[in-house]
C-alpha cells in the first residue's frame, strides 16, 4: 500500500480540500482557499472532517438500514435527515442498484420452530430470513410480532420497495410491513375479508378462492385484490356483480375501493399474481379448454388479456402451469405431465412474443431424489405442479421453489444437478428482495 | 488512427496527457470540452497529482473498448484491487470524483467508505466526521431506546 505523501524537510503549503469550488480554468494561478501548513515529520492527512455535508450524506446513503438507525443518535440534524422522505427515496434508488449486483432472497415463515417455548407461540409471529442469492449464506433473521393474529391463513405479497403486505382472508388482519426497519402499519380489512366472515369452518376446508393480492407502486403504492364472485363473498347490498371483483387499497385515503370494470373470466385460484413491467398478471380458469392471462395496468387501473400465450401453455391444465417474475419480466412455465420436464418462457416487453430461458428436468437429476425429499415432495400429485423459479443466479443456475415445498433448491440446467439452498418447514413466501428505509406510506 | 488528446494539470503542477474520450467520463471535463476551453490544458486546482493518477487509471479501465470487452465480474475484481487504499486516500478520491463529476467512481468510493465504517459506533463516526452531538444525554438515550434493536 502506498503511503499517502512523503515527509520533506521543507514545509510546503498543503492544499486542503474545501467545499466545491468552481473550476478555475482561465486563471492558472488560482490558489486554494485555506492552505494548511505541514509540520516537519508529520504525514499529511486529509481529515474526513473536512468533507462537505452533502458528501457525508452520500456515504450514509450507502449504509445498510440497521447501521442507519444507529446513526440517528449522531445528532438532531442527522436524525432528521435520515428520517426525511427525500433521504428514504434516494436510499431506495441506491439499494435497488446495489441489489442488481448483490441479489438477495427473503424467506417468510410463520414461526421459528427451533425456539421451543413452554406454551405454543401464537401465529402472530412471522419470521423474515434474508439470504444472499449467490452464496446462500443467511444474512439476517428478524422475527416480528403482529398485534392481530392470522388464524393460520397467512398470505404474503411480493416485495414492493422493501415492503410486504401480510394478510389473512380469515381473521381480517391486513398489514404492510418493512422487515428491515421493523415498521408495520395495520390496514382496514377488504370487503372480501369482511364478507368471508359468514363462511363456516367446513366452508374453509373446501374453499378454493383467490386469496393472494398484489402489492405494487404506480405514482402511489396500491394493493390489488382480484377474486371471483361466489357465494362466500356475495354482498346482499349489490346483487348484480360480475364474474370477478377487484378491490384496490388506496394508502392515502386509507380505504379500499371497488373497480367497476373487471374481467369476465374466472381467475384460477392456485396461481399467485405476478407483477412485472408495470402490470399485474393472473391466470384464468380454462374456457373451452383454453387458459387466458389477465393483465392489469397499474397506472391506468384497467384490465386486458395478453394477446399471445404459447399454445402449449394455453391448452394446459392450470395445475401444470406456473407464472412468476424474473428480472422484472413475466415468465410462464409448463410441466409436461408425461416427461415431467418444465420449460420456462419469458415475455418480451413488447408483449407479443416469448423466449425460452430455461428447461428444468428434475427427474434426470444426478442428485439423489431422496436427499431432497424434504424440500420437494415427490408424491405423484406434487410432481404434477411445476416448480416456481424465484431468481436467476449469475452462473445461470436457477433458484427453485415449489407450491408444496418447504425449501429452496438451486438447479443447474447444464449439469442437471440440484443443490440445497434452504430447508425449513412452513415457508409462506420466498421472493427476491432488497431492503429499504421506507416507513411512511 | 490518432485520438484526440487533452492535458490535465494537477494542483501541484504536474501535467498528464489523456485521450479525450477517456477524460470526458468526467462530466466536468466533458462540459469544458463542449465549451471549447481546453486548448491550454485543463488546470484542476482541487486535485493533487497522486489522486489524479488514480482517477486517470480508473477512467482508462472504464473506457469501453468494443474490441476488448471486459466482463462485469472482472471489473468488480479490478474495482476491489483498485480500492485497496488508505482511508485518507479514498476520501480524497471521493472529493476528486465529486468535483470531476464521475458518477461511477463517486459511487464506488462512497460505497467503499460506507462498507468500511458501517460497523462503527455513533461515537466513532462522530469523531471521524467531526459531527457535534447536540442531544442531551436523556434525549440521546431516548433515541437509542426507540431503536434498541439496531444496537444489538
Amino acid at each position: 500500500m502506498e503511503p499517502y505523501g512523503t515527509v520533506s524537510a521543507q514545509s510546503q503549503p498543503l492544499a486542503t480540500i474545501v467545499t466545491r469550488m468552481a473550476c478555475s480554468f482561465g486563471s492558472p494561478h488560482a490558489r486554494p482557499l485555506s492552505p494548511k501548513r505541514r509540520r516537519r515529520n508529520e504525514k499529511p492527512v486529509i481529515a474526513p472532517s473536512s468533507l462537505p455535508n452533502d458528501v457525508v450524506e452520500e456515504i450514509f446513503l450507502r449504509f445498510p438500514v440497521k447501521a442507519l438507525f444507529r446513526l440517528k443518535t449522531l445528532s438532531k440534524q442527522w436524525r432528521s435527515t435520515i428520517e426525511s422522505q427525500s433521504f428514504e427515496e434516494r436510499h431506495l434508488k441506491i439499494a435497488e442498484r446495489f441489489h442488481a449486483h448483490h441479489p438477495r432472497v427473503m424467506v417468510i415463515t410463520e414461526k421459528d420452530p427451533l425456539k421451543l417455548l413452554p406454551r405454543p407461540r401464537p401465529d402472530a409471529d412471522i419470521g423474515f430470513r434474508l439470504f444472499c442469492l449467490e452464496s446462500g449464506s443467511l444474512l439476517s433473521f428478524i422475527l416480528l410480532n403482529f398485534p392481530q393474529s392470522f388464524a393460520n391463513y397467512i398470505y404474503v405479497s411480493g416485495c414492493c420497495d422493501g415492503l410486504f403486505c401480510v394478510h389473512s382472508p380469515r381473521s381480517q388482519a391486513m398489514y404492510v410491513v418493512n422487515p428491515a426497519t421493523r415498521w408495520l402499519r395495520q390496514l382496514p380489512p377488504a370487503r372480501f375479508q369482511i364478507l368471508m366472515q359468514k363462511a363456516t369452518y367446513r366452508d374453509w376446508l373446501d374453499m378454493k378462492s383467490v386469496f393472494h393480492l398484489a402489492f405494487v407502486k404506480a405514482n402511489d403504492y396500491k394493493l390489488v385484490w382480484l377474486y371471483n364472485s361466489d357465494k362466500y363473498n356475495a354482498d346482499a347490498l349489490s346483487p348484480n356483480e360480475g364474474v370477478t371483483k377487484c378491490e384496490v387499497f388506496d394508502f392515502r385515503a386509507n380505504s379500499w375501493r371497488d373497480l367497476t370494470c373487471t374481467p369476465s373470466y374466472r381467475i384460477f385460484h392456485g396461481q399467485i399474481p405476478a407483477c412485472a413491467n408495470g402490470s399485474v398478471y393472473w391466470l384464468t380458469e380454462p374456457y373451452n379448454d383454453k387458459i387466458e392471462v389477465v393483465a392489469f395496468d397499474i397506472h391506468a387501473e384497467s384490465f386486458r388479456l395478453l394477446p399471445k400465450i404459447k399454445p402449449a401453455i394455453a391448452g394446459s391444465d392450470p395445475m401444470h402451469i406456473d407464472m412468476c417474475t424474473l428480472d422484472n419480466g413475466l415468465c410462464m412455465s409448463k410441466r409436461e405431465p408425461n416427461t415431467l420436464v418444465q420449460e420456462i418462457w419469458r415475455l418480451k416487453s413488447s408483449e407479443d412474443s416469448w423466449e425460452k430461458i430455461c428447461t428444468i428436468d428434475l427427474l434426470s437429476c444426478s442428485s439423489s431424489r431422496t436427499q431432497f425429499r424434504d424440500e420437494f415432495y415427490w408424491d405423484k400429485q406434487d410432481l404434477v405442479n411445476p416448480s416456481t423459479p424465484v431468481a436467476l443466479c449469475k452462473n445461470k443456475t436457477i433458484l427453485l421453489s415449489h407450491r408444496y415445498s418447504r425449501g429452496l433448491l438451486k438447479y443447474d440446467p447444464l449439469t442437471k444437478s440440484l443443490a440445497s439452498f434452504y430447508q425449513r418447514p412452513l415457508s409462506r413466501r420466498k421472493v427476491s428482495y432488497f431492503q429499504s428505509l421506507i416507513s411512511h406510506i | 488512427m490518432s485520438s484526440k488528446m487533452i492535458v490535465l494539470m494537477s494542483s501541484d503542477g504536474q501535467s498528464f496527457e489523456v485521450e479525450e474520450a477517456v477524460a470526458i467520463q468526467s462530466q466536468t471535463i466533458a462540459h469544458m470540452v463542449e465549451d471549447d476551453c481546453v486548448a491550454d490544458g485543463i488546470p484542476l486546482a482541487n486535485v493533487e497529482s497522486k489522486i489524479l493518477v488514480k482517477v486517470i487509471e480508473y477512467c482508462k479501465k472504464y473506457h469501453v473498448d468494443e474490441a476488448n470487452p471486459i466482463s462485469e465480474e472482472d471489473l468488480n475484481k479490478w474495482d476491489e484491487k483498485f480500492m485497496d487504499l488508505e482511508q485518507s486516500t479514498i476520501f480524497e478520491l471521493i472529493l476528486a470524483a465529486n468535483y470531476l463529476n464521475i458518477k461511477s467512481l463517486f459511487d464506488l468510493t462512497c460505497q467503499t467508505v460506507a462498507d468500511m465504517i458501517k460497523g462503527k459506533t455513533p461515537e466513532e463516526i462522530r469523531s471521524t466526521f467531526n459531527i457535534e452531538n447536540d442531544f442531551t444525554p436523556e434525549e440521546e438515550e431516548a433515541v437509542r431506546k426507540e431503536n434498541q434493536w439496531a444496537f444489538e
